[in-house]
């Protein structure tokens, strides 16, 4: 018999893992009334416990900061988790976004006969695990926290299914998501062969005592952690999934991927790269650097050849993380700090356009082609106005948080000098502007008139992958006419046809607004505007944003 | 009490925000009667930081209130912030003072306008942005008012817009402002560059410390925009043709406000023009020309208001030969009562064609001094002041510019009393075709009928207006008569504006040949002959006859062809360029760079389709080859 060694077990501090334990707790609580309440509950009810377990967990989220506040930052279970400023705040947008999706949900759980408690215990599961990637001070924890966000979401983007793009988006997130995922374990384990750890901490205090004679391995694996990372972010060219997944996913779970899996990886990555690779910052800055610049192009001029909304706003995310990554590529603290504010800022406009579209894609979760949304302004003016809001900060347009965030990181990336971030901050502004065009283009077409006439009428894109349908529909006029308010008002008698409105109106495929839909856009809406205006708060906010080490 | 300055260009502000909101539920009068009351207050404003400013003495006589800082730059800063001292105040008063006149009378003038309130909002805006004009403590505030006063003009002139000829009108007013407005805006970028602010406190202390080109470079700039503002040669057409607008706006444009802006900037800046006497010389020339030229034209105009357009453009000349030859006081002494006779004139003559059913022909008039005795007597009265005959308010202050004129260049002197002659001459035609001769307005049958008033009628019965207007045109006349006091010329201490206003102005170099007592003296008798002889053969041509083409060439009746000079030159040219822009470089240069564009975005996007395709293991291979990219990427780096 061998002598029985005693694990030794780590000291659990629960206060440190209360805003994820309340997460898991809502979410256990979800499924077990599901399992015992033999009559049909009410979506109302998921969703108002989803609400609150998400502002729980904010709640112990802000206990936490006050007292990293006051009696500084420290390391949690065995080093596994580090508890800063950095963690908490993302943890806390996460918990905000959560409680965003929660009150969107609802709108489309009733509308689509949802009864199950599945799509929101399954957000609770997948926030957690983001909020522990923005905690995690190891790369094993890291990788567990990842996956614990990544089968939650897998099973999400599958769950419409009368859809077959839901399934086709779910098995494709999968097998990419799968694959990645190997990529990414593998560069842990050079990492780990090289530097003799996988704790940040411990690597950060290896590499500033030791110096590789042969770093060659360990450049390896950095690479493949950093590549792990970019395909959470849906950075080029790992964003081929995006698109797909973004359109054929439920819409509340597309919101989910854009706002919290983003939260989540570009936590991780940020950490992982400024404190324990900071001493390969050389190495690393150039990857990331054209990782950047071919995202940030590569979502401006992808989206403007799109038809359907979702499909836009994944080339959208991906023109951010091109943004955030701007942050990273500053290689310092104020990167960090700015790239938080980014993601705040984010949070609240991806948030409140995927719970306007939620809305407009009526029953079935079909309507997301972009003839859905012509003449939204006439039946739904607050839809399309907030739906204005939310594109126009989306494109950096000044007094919304969209333009704080972009100037936030735009200019921590000049004052960091040198040509190349001079370089990178052109660049960044050409792809602002290219992308503006797809936002306007949706703003444009809510306002123009609800009539079919004009010329902005692209079939309908069945929700199949071909090349050609979508290449079709597709020409140089659409771009360059037919989106002009002039023509319509040259071309089409007003009164004529408010008079023929007016005698038979049009059906309206949203019918009423959800109460909670609504709440939810008033809320990211309200966010938009006041922190646009008074940026101050945010940059408060996040001058706490930092590491631990 | 000087703290009371604040109040003068706000409450007509606030007074226009608050018709803009209830205008139209007041309707007529009321809001015309808030309207008046307050510029009314504003006046009394003035009044009251007048005497706050007569508390202190000398240098101390400048209050500068601080509001807060506009735009805090860099270290371009620029406070809102306003001034109170003689010259401003002196402005101020009679800015609101003629205005509140002007505000009564256009309650009854424009009675059963269908935007009377709108009218009463414009007025209001007007009279708010020349008294930011004037009180702001900065060249950018005064810029401001500058502006405001430029737009309220064009809403102003173009009221009836429905007229096209009142369309064009406004817009040319505009255009041409705009166009000398970029010299006060270059003389604005060339103060901050080598001063490093635009207060004018700092301008004043900075000016003896920079250079010569620089300091003639800035006042010759700004004199550019007062050229525009206060209708100097070449640009006076836009205030002729601003004659299109209603009588009170011509009174209001004319007399106190808008015209004099120019006048006021360069005097604010006399300072440094007292620095830079080659830039001196020029405006005094461009003065002396202008008034010439349009004394002239005003002989020959058949349109009561255009004889007056043409002597306001006239007298400001006169103004800007003061302010050249450093008689700055003169200068403002003549604005003063200038503002009192040329609003007395416009009153009455808008009097004479609301009498008259909306008729501005002078030709169509005549003998109405029986039917309209007080406006008559009124526009006599204005005739005698602007003419310059002794005791009238107009002998004085022009004596005064003439005298300034008179010490640098006995030329320029000469020419101003020819003027001073002509001036009387036109006046003196315009009364006697208006109110002598016989009637004509019978001869022809009136068809024309108003197109907006309501009490439009087919008759003619001349006759003096209500009180509302007959108040103000009768105030007016009083002070046209004894404005003179202001600044008499016989003893020093009978100088009160010139020792009121010392503290605010530059000092002019001493004139090459001072004037002794005896020598002005004999200026003032010529002065007065002449205006009495002009005076005269006009009355002996024009009171029985209203007809001599001889007198009237066309030349002079188109002003010299000036404004069709520049039309000819630069607004033809413009709109050919303006079509060679619409017809090639539009559709060739522009649209063909945004097509491109939009051609390599779709080329681009195709592109990126055609490597998306949707299958998973192409996707998958674009990761690998992302992966193997980065890696050899780091690899190269790595030197392996």
């Amino acid at each position: 018999m061998l002598a029985a060694q005693t694990l030794a077990l780590p000291k659990i501090s629960y206060w440190a893992i209360a805003p994820e334990a309340i997460l898991i707790g809502g979410a256990l609580l979800m499924l077990a009334m599901s399992a015992t309440i033999r009559s049909k509950i009410d979506p109302v009810i998921f969703s108002i416990i989803t609400f609150v377990t998400s502002l729980a967990s904010i709640g112990a989220g802000v206990i936490l900061y006050i007292n990293v506040l006051k009696h500084g930052k420290y390391l949690a279970i065995d080093g596994a988790l580090s508890v800063d400023g950095f963690g908490i705040i993302v943890g806390m947008a996460v918990g905000v976004a959560i409680a965003i999706f929660a009150l969107s949900s609802e709108g489309f759980l009733s509308r689509e006969g949802w009864d199950g408690p599945e799509l929101l215990a399954l957000g609770l599961l997948s926030g957690t695990g983001a909020e522990l990637m923005a905690m995690a001070n190891d790369l094993i924890m890291i990788f567990l926290a990842l996956e614990i966000l990544s089968i939650a979401l897998y099973v999400l983007a599958g769950m419409d299914g009368r859809r077959t793009a839901s399934g086709e988006a779910a098995i494709k997130y999968l097998i990419l998501g799968g694959f990645s995922s190997a990529i990414f374990v593998y560069g842990i384990a050079f990492v780990y062969g090289t530097t003799g750890s996988t704790n940040l901490a411990q690597i950060a205090a290896f590499f500033a005592t030791n110096l590789l004679a042969h770093d060659g391995l360990f450049l390896v694996g950095m690479t493949l952690v950093l590549i792990g990372f970019a395909f959470k972010v849906a950075a080029v060219p790992f964003h081929v999934w995006s698109p797909d997944v973004y359109q054929g996913a439920p819409t509340p779970a597309t919101s989910f991927m854009a706002s919290v899996a983003k939260l989540g990886a570009f936590a991780a990555l940020l950490r992982v790269f400024l404190s324990a690779f900071i001493s390969y910052k050389q190495d690393w800055q150039p990857l990331v650097f054209g990782v950047a610049i071919a995202t940030l192009l590569l979502g401006a001029f992808g989206g403007l050849v799109q038809n359907n909304v979702k499909r836009m706003l994944a080339y959208s995310s991906i023109s951010h993380a091109g943004f955030i990554l701007l942050g990273l590529v500053v290689g310092a603290e104020l990167g960090a700090q700015r790239v938080v504010l980014y993601l705040i800022a984010y949070t609240f406009i991806v948030m409140g356009a995927f719970s306007v579209i939620t809305v407009v894609g009526g029953k079935g979760d079909n309507g997301h082609d972009i003839s859905n949304y012509r003449g939204l302004a006439r039946q739904h003016p607050y839809l399309s106005g907030s739906l204005a809001l939310f594109l126009m900060a989306q494109a950096g347009v000044p007094f919304t948080v969209g333009f704080v965030a972009k100037f936030g990181v735009l200019s921590a990336l000049a004052s960091s000098g040198g040509v190349g971030s001079y370089t990178l901050v052109v660049v960044a502004l050409v792809s602002s502007v290219i992308s503006a065009f797809y936002y306007l283009r949706i703003v444009v077409v809510t306002y123009s008139s609800p009539v079919g006439i004009g010329a902005i009428e692209p079939e309908p894109l069945a929700e199949s992958t071909h090349v050609a349908s979508e290449l079709e529909s597709f020409n140089v006029d659409e771009l360059s006419m037919e989106y002009s308010p002039l023509k319509v008002a040259v071309d089409y008698d007003i009164e004529e046809i408010e008079r023929a409105l007016d005698e038979s109106p049009l059906e309206d495929p949203i019918g009423k607004v959800p109460l909670s839909s609504t709440i939810a856009i008033s809320i990211s809406a309200t966010a938009t505007v006041v922190l646009g205006v008074f940026p101050g708060i945010l940059f408060a906010l996040v001058s706490h944003a930092t590491f631990l080490f | 009490m000087e703290h009371a300055v604040i109040f003068i260009p706000i409450i007509p502000l606030f007074s226009a925000l608050f018709l803009i909101c209830f205008g139209k539920k007041l309707g007529e009068p009321l809001a015309g009667w808030i309207a008046t009351i307050a510029v009314g207050a504003s006046f009394v404003a003035s009044l009251i930081t007048w005497i706050g400013v007569l508390g202190s003495h000398g240098i101390d006589r400048t209050f500068i209130q601080h509001l807060f800082n506009w735009l805090p730059v860099g270290s371009f800063q620029v406070q809102m912030a306003f001034q109170a001292d003689p010259l401003s105040v002196t402005m101020a008063l009679f800015v609101s003072g003629v205005s509140a006149l002007i505000h009564l009378y256009s309650i009854e003038y424009m009675h059963g306008d269908k935007d009377f309130p709108k009218f009463f909002i414009y007025l209001n805006l007007f009279v708010a942005s020349m008294l930011i004009l004037v009180l702001g403590a900065n060249l950018l505030i005064t810029f401001l008012g500058w502006e405001g006063v430029g737009v309220c003009s064009y809403f102003l002139i173009s009221f009836w817009f429905e007229r096209p000829k009142a369309a064009t009108a406004g817009k040319k007013a505009m255009i041409v402002n705009r166009i000398a407005d970029v010299g006060f805006l270059m003389a604005m970028f060339l103060a901050f560059q080598s001063i490093g602010s635009l207060n004018y406190s700092n301008l004043i202390s900075s000016a003896p410390h920079i250079s010569h080109t620089t300091l003639s470079a800035i006042v010759v700039l700004a004199f550019v925009g007062a050229m525009g503002k206060s209708a100097q040669f070449p640009l006076f057409g836009w205030l002729a043709d601003a004659m299109e607008g209603p009588t009170p706006v011509s009174a209001l444009i004319h007399a106190a406000t808008m015209v004099t802006a120019g006048v006021f900037l360069m005097v604010r800046l006399s300072p440094l023009l007292a620095l830079a006497p080659g830039a001196a010389h020029f405006i005094t020339i461009i003065g002396i020309i202008t008034a010439f030229v349009a004394a002239a034209a005003g002989t020959s105009q058949n349109d009561i208001k255009k004889v007056l357009a043409y002597s306001t453009v006239s007298q400001l000349g006169y103004m800007f030969i003061g302010v050249g030859s450093g008689a700055y006081v003169a200068a403002i002494f003549l604005m003063v009562t200038h503002a009192f006779y040329k609003a007395l004139l416009f009153l009455s003559a808008g009097s004479v064609i609301h009498g008259m059913n909306d008729e501005q022909d002078l030709k169509a008039m005549g003998a109405l001094r029986a039917l309209m005795p007080m406006t008559a007597l009124a526009f006599f009265v204005g005739w005698m002041a602007i003419a310059g005959v002794p005791p009238f308010a107009g002998f004085f202050s022009k004596g005064d510019v003439l005298l300034g004129a008179y010490q640098q260049n006995i030329f320029i002197w000469l020419a101003g009393v020819i003027t001073a002659g002509l001036t009387s001459y036109y006046m003196g035609r315009e009364f006697c075709l208006a109110f002598l001769g016989k009637r004509r307005w019978e001869e022809k049958p009136k068809v024309k009928k108003s197109a907006r008033s309501s009490h439009a009628v087919k008759e003619v019965h001349p006759h003096d207006p209500g009180f509302k207007m007959l108040g103000p045109i009768l105030l007016l006349a009083c002070l046209a008569v004894i404005g003179g006091l202001l600044n008499l010329p016989f003893a020093s201490s009978l100088k009160v504006l010139e020792h009121w206003l010392a503290p605010s102005l530059g000092v002019a170099p001493a004139p090459l040949h001072a004037a002794s007592s005896a020598v002005q003296w004999v200026l003032a008798v010529v002065d007065a002959i002449v205006a009495l002889g002009g005076g005269y053969i006009a009355f002996a041509i024009w009171s029985k006859k209203s007809k001599h083409p001889e007198l009237e060439p066309v030349f002079l009746q188109n002003a010299w062809y000036i404004d069709a000079t520049g039309d000819t030159v630069i607004a033809k040219s413009g709109t050919k360029l303006a079509e060679i822009s619409a017809d090639v470089i539009e559709p060739v240069v522009i649209d063909g760079a945004v097509v491109g564009i939009v051609n390599i975005a779709k080329f681009v996007g195709v592109g990126l389709h055609r490597i998306a395709s949707g299958f998973v293991r192409r996707e998958a291979l674009i990761i690998a080859g992302g992966t193997v990219t980065l890696l050899l990427a780091v690899g190269i780096r790595g030197g392996w």
